[in-house]
């Protein structure tokens, strides 16, 4: 399932909602959702799980390749971790 | 601050201006239908985080770290994310060069 997908079915849950104004209303969710992030804020939702950011601190490192040495810059990785219930339907549908 | 549904709720409420009611029912809708997805089995692609599925892991002879006794793990499924390019391009640009305290670990 994809993002046009998921709009789509959620525009059926909400017939009285135009389908531009559902597209509106996920981009406008997801955009809020990433600028949390870029601003190192969590997101948390309850049932769902927490989306949050992680630090990597640079490095030296190798090619394993080449044997070369590089540096691997410091970066920051999304992670994701699911919600209790979230954990409990997957495995009951196991 | 961390962002919570009620805070999705409220910028559906307040700045596209929809009832309250709605806002509320669609930001529930919208997380019920990425869960379901992933329940049935589908990857769930979602342009701008990232992809969520699925994946099942086999039984496994783990150690109880108290007791050192060892014991079947039962096998279950996990719920796997992997970042979209453009998020983690994002982060990866933006980068910040001192953690503060009270991100997440």
């Amino acid at each position: 399932m994809k993002k046009s997908e998921l709009i789509e079915r959620l525009g059926e849950k909400f017939p009285h909602i135009a389908k531009n104004d559902v597209e509106k209303i996920v981009n406008s969710m997801l955009d809020r959702m990433i600028g949390a992030l870029r601003d190192n804020d969590r997101i948390e939702i309850r049932g769902f799980g927490s989306l949050f950011v992680k630090f990597r601190q640079g490095r030296e490192a190798r090619n394993p390749k080449t044997g070369k040495r590089l540096t691997v810059q410091a970066k920051r990785v999304p992670f994701f971790k699911a919600g209790k219930e979230l954990k409990q339907i997957i495995n009951k549908s196991a | 601050m961390s962002v919570t549904k009620a805070e999705l709720v409220g910028l559906i409420y307040r700045n596209i201006g929809f009832s309250k009611k709605d806002a509320t029912d669609i930001v529930e809708a919208f997380f019920d239908l990425i869960k379901s997805g992933i329940v049935r089995g589908e990857k769930v692609k979602i342009k701008g985080i990232g992809t969520f599925y699925a994946r099942a892991k086999k039984e496994r002879l783990g150690r109880n770290p108290q007791t050192n006794k060892p014991l079947m793990i039962s096998g279950r499924k996990v719920i796997v994310y992997r970042a979209g390019t453009s998020l983690k391009k994002l982060l990866k640009e933006n980068a910040f060069d001192a953690p503060s305290k009270d991100d997440g670990v």
